[in-house]
């Protein structure tokens, strides 16, 4: 192997680490902004906020990677959490109620494959199609009633701690770090960035473009459904509409961390970050007091930023490696 | 008699590589000026100065005997200076029609609205002029590649510029068009127009050019005059040594079949294809772009559907369904256009090279040390010119691109290899390599058949040669009927048409 010369900078942005460095640079000035910040109670809090995002975050990155989106996140977690919790209300044992749900997060996604690799919608338009379907349904199972009342082991996946760790983050970093394996590490992986950098290229390759579309929305849905259960758990009531407000800071997260809309570039650790950075800013601004009114506009300002830095990033990168062309 | 254009001791630094290096050239109006290199030569920045796109590091420009200095293509546009790109550069969505006129629009006196009707007559006598006969009122999209080439260049004729460039303009032109586009260039000659001619083909410079400078490593070697050179000594000048010759073949007695395809109806509209091709041969597929050669072969790969006839491989009878299955067969496609078929440009030159084999080398986890292992093998092997194998494909010159290509084939072990016009836009120097390659493979008992539109090259190459005509196989030639004129008759129709 060729060695090249790289220095501090070089790595840095290459690897997209300064966006773990925009984390870390949060927190430091938090910690000296709020007393309570540097706690670590309040970091077990953002990380039991954050875990139900880190999982639909890291599912679907497979889908922005293949030049895809799934906006349907949102409509199959409401579903899903909502006939989780049906279930739970009709005796079905917890391991069933879990899996039966994730079964239907997973064929939400075959739906959603089906329709963006065999019938070639924009992906965009489909899957936006499947949440209201999917939204639809729960409204129909629902109605207006909010479920609750589950059994107490079902909530021991929220509120339990493991050594003093939440059990919930556990779960969402046992996802994330299942999703680093299967699109960093594998061979699917390889197949997944091929198909988003260049799908007629994969395809001369002789890589089964469509199997491989059709398992990244699987995996974005078994996400969905993943989601849905642990939010349940967290409320302790299920209700039509719960996955309303995860669909766009899912994708944000997923944008935050660098993974291109364009496809074929970015990472499940870029998305971790995203999540973090979404929720410690909330976190953030509730220690600091900002009126819950305003804290959407806050949010939503730190998410443009963020992009923009991302883009000058980008620009640097490319002068920098045209320099050394 | 005062240069239009002078360019005076033309630096270009980029950081860490001098592009250029202290190049003087005269460009007269009315004069054919050809500029010839290797790729990388440094033709492109220069291009790129004369548009103004790039300033240049030190030197002086100058313009009909006036120091000028322009703040961009615009300026450049507005001062009469224009070209004809490689890339295509057209709105695919607007109408032919819209596209000549872009930026320029003919208005309704008075009302500062398009006149569209207006547009499109003149479009169309403007086409009318370079032979091409088409609705100008479609989108371009529903076109083919070449046919947008002849309207980017009617598009920058209209302008009537003082100064044209032409970079490659004849890449994706076939046989017919680049004559008609020959006939356009000596025209705007005979009007008064600088024109600067560049091109890999060196028969069309042979043809055309008054002048040739010839550009090496960023330095300007020297300006010739074009008449009485040939194409060997242009290449030497290139080059910087000889290539002796082009086209060095090693005939081998056919080995056993590889490929049968018999009476073969395609779902793209070809009909009756039959052919085959045995170990050791280079079998030609020739013919106009658009006569169906691409289609007959994407049929071996599941991706032109087949309605009747049969397809032997290895004395077997398969259905194509993928790629990836002939591929597990030993059969491989090098496509015809390498940036967006055959590569991903924003990936290193080894994940490009494991590209078709991975599948192989791993069951779940992605075998990164063997992807390593045979990117070092087949840079070396095919002496790839490479920094190193994490390069970005994208930022490697054309005829290395291709043997990245052909690096992704030889790392599945294929037998067959069907190349797709292997040597477009590939410099000489490449091509010879990407020529003894190619002789290589099949004196080692593999067979190749080979789509190529470059007359010179099938004949150079190939042992048998099909020819295609409106998605029929209309001749089949043995090597030693191959000419110029006996290709090139088939191939437009003006003999054959019918049985064989």
């Amino acid at each position: 192997m060729e060695k090249r010369k790289k220095d501090f900078f070089g790595i840095f942005f290459e690897t997209g680490l300064y966006r773990a460095g925009i984390l870390i640079a949060m927190c430091v000035v938090m910690s000296f902004i709020s007393k309570d910040f540097f706690k670590v109670s309040n970091f077990l809090n953002i990380f039991r906020q954050s875990s139900v995002l880190l999982v639909l975050a890291a599912c679907a990155t497979g889908c922005i990677l293949t030049h895809g989106i799934d906006n349907s996140i949102g409509g199959v977690m409401s579903l899903c959490g909502c006939a989780c919790g049906y279930f739970l209300n009709h005796n079905v044992s917890i391991p069933v109620a879990v899996l039966l749900t994730i079964l239907i997060g997973m064929s939400f996604g075959c739906i959603n494959g089906l329709l963006v690799g065999v019938v070639k919608i924009p992906p965009f338009v489909s899957t936006y199609g499947v949440s209201y379907i999917a939204n639809g349904l729960a409204l129909i199972l629902m109605g207006s009633d909010i479920f609750s009342g589950f059994p107490k082991t079902f909530r021991t996946l929220a509120s339990g701690n493991v050594l003093g760790f939440p059990l919930i983050t556990i779960i969402a970093l046992g996802v994330t770090g299942l999703m680093y394996l299967l699109f960093q590490r594998s061979k699917f992986g390889k197949q997944v960035y091929c198909v988003g950098a260049n799908h007629t290229t994969a395809k001369y390759s002789g890589i089964n473009t469509l199997l491989t579309l059709f398992l990244v929305y699987i995996i974005s849905g078994c996400g969905a459904a993943m989601g849905g259960i642990l939010q349940v758990a967290r409320q302790s009531a299920a209700q039509a509409g719960m996955g309303d407000t995860f669909q766009m800071t899912a994708i944000a997260a997923i944008v935050i961390g660098g993974t291109s809309m364009a496809g074929g570039e970015g990472s499940v650790f870029g998305a971790v970050i995203g999540a973090l950075i979404l929720t410690l800013i909330v976190n953030a601004m509730n220690l600091l007091g900002v009126p819950a009114l305003a804290q959407s506009i806050v949010t939503g300002a730190i998410i443009v930023l963020a992009v923009l830095l991302d883009v000058q990033m980008k620009k640097i990168q490319a002068a920098r490696a045209e320099a050394t062309a | 008699m005062t240069p239009l254009m002078k360019l005076e001791h033309i630096d270009k630094q980029f950081p860490g590589v001098r592009a250029l290096s202290d190049v003087s050239i005269e460009f007269y109006s009315g004069e054919i000026h050809a500029l010839v290199g290797e790729n990388g030569a440094g033709k492109s920045t220069m291009i790129k100065i004369i548009l103004s796109a790039y300033k240049p590091t030190s030197g002086k420009i100058y313009m009909e005997g006036k120091e000028i200095e322009l703040a961009g293509p615009l300026e450049a546009s507005k001062a009469g200076i224009e070209a004809v790109h490689q890339e295509l550069m057209l709105v695919p969505w607007l109408s032919v029609a819209r596209n000549i006129f872009l930026n320029h629009e003919l208005r309704l006196p008075g009302t500062g609205l398009f006149d569209i009707r207006q547009m499109e007559v003149r479009a169309s006598e403007l086409l009318d002029s370079f032979g091409i006969h088409i609705d100008v009122t479609r989108p371009v999209k529903e076109f083919s590649a070449s046919v947008w080439k002849m309207i980017d260049i009617a598009r920058v004729v209209n302008l009537n510029p003082k100064l044209i460039i032409f970079d490659e303009p004849t890449a994706i032109l076939s046989e017919r068009e680049v004559e008609s586009l020959m006939k356009k260039i000596l025209e705007l000659k005979a009007q008064g127009v600088a024109v600067i001619y560049i091109s890999h083909r060196l028969q069309e410079i042979e043809k055309l050019a008054d002048k040739i400078s010839v550009l090496r490593d960023g330095h300007h070697v020297g300006t010739m005059s074009g008449k009485g050179m040939n194409e060997d000594e242009i290449v030497k000048c290139m080059v910087g040594r000889d290539v002796s010759s082009f086209y060095s073949r090693n005939i081998n007695v056919p080995g056993e079949e590889l490929l049968r395809m018999e009476h073969l109806n395609l779902k793209k509209g070809q009909r009756d294809i039959s052919l085959s091709v045995h170990r050791g041969e280079i079998v030609g597929l020739a013919g106009l772009v658009g006569a169906g050669r691409t289609e007959v072969a994407e049929s071996l790969f599941g991706m032109n559907r087949i309605l009747s006839g049969s397809i032997y491989y290895k004395g077997e009878k398969i259905k194509p369904h993928s790629v990836s299955s002939m591929i597990d067969r030993g059969a491989y496609l090098v496509p015809e256009n390498r940036k967006y078929e055959g590569l991903i440009l924003r990936f290193s030159v080894a994940s490009n090279i494991a590209l078709s084999a991975f599948r192989h080398w791993s069951r779940f986890f992605y075998n990164k040390k063997k992807e390593g292992l045979y990117a070092e093998q087949m840079i070396k092997t095919l002496s790839i010119k490479t920094p190193g194998r994490m390069q970005l494909v994208g930022n490697l010159s054309g005829g290395n691109q291709q043997k990245v290509v052909i690096g992704k084939a030889m790392v599945t072990e294929s037998e067959f290899l069907i190349f797709d016009e292997p040597t477009v836009g590939v410099d000489v120097g490449a091509k010879e390599e990407i020529h003894n390659l190619m002789d290589d493979f099949v004196q080692k008992n593999g067979g190749i058949l080979m789509i190529s539109s470059d007359l010179p090259e099938i004949i150079g190459m190939c042992d048998r040669v099909y020819i295609m005509y409106e998605g029929k196989i209309v001749k089949e030639l043995r090597r030693e009927e191959l000419s110029d004129k006996n290709i090139a008759d088939y191939m437009l129709g003006s003999k054959g048409g019918d049985g064989q």
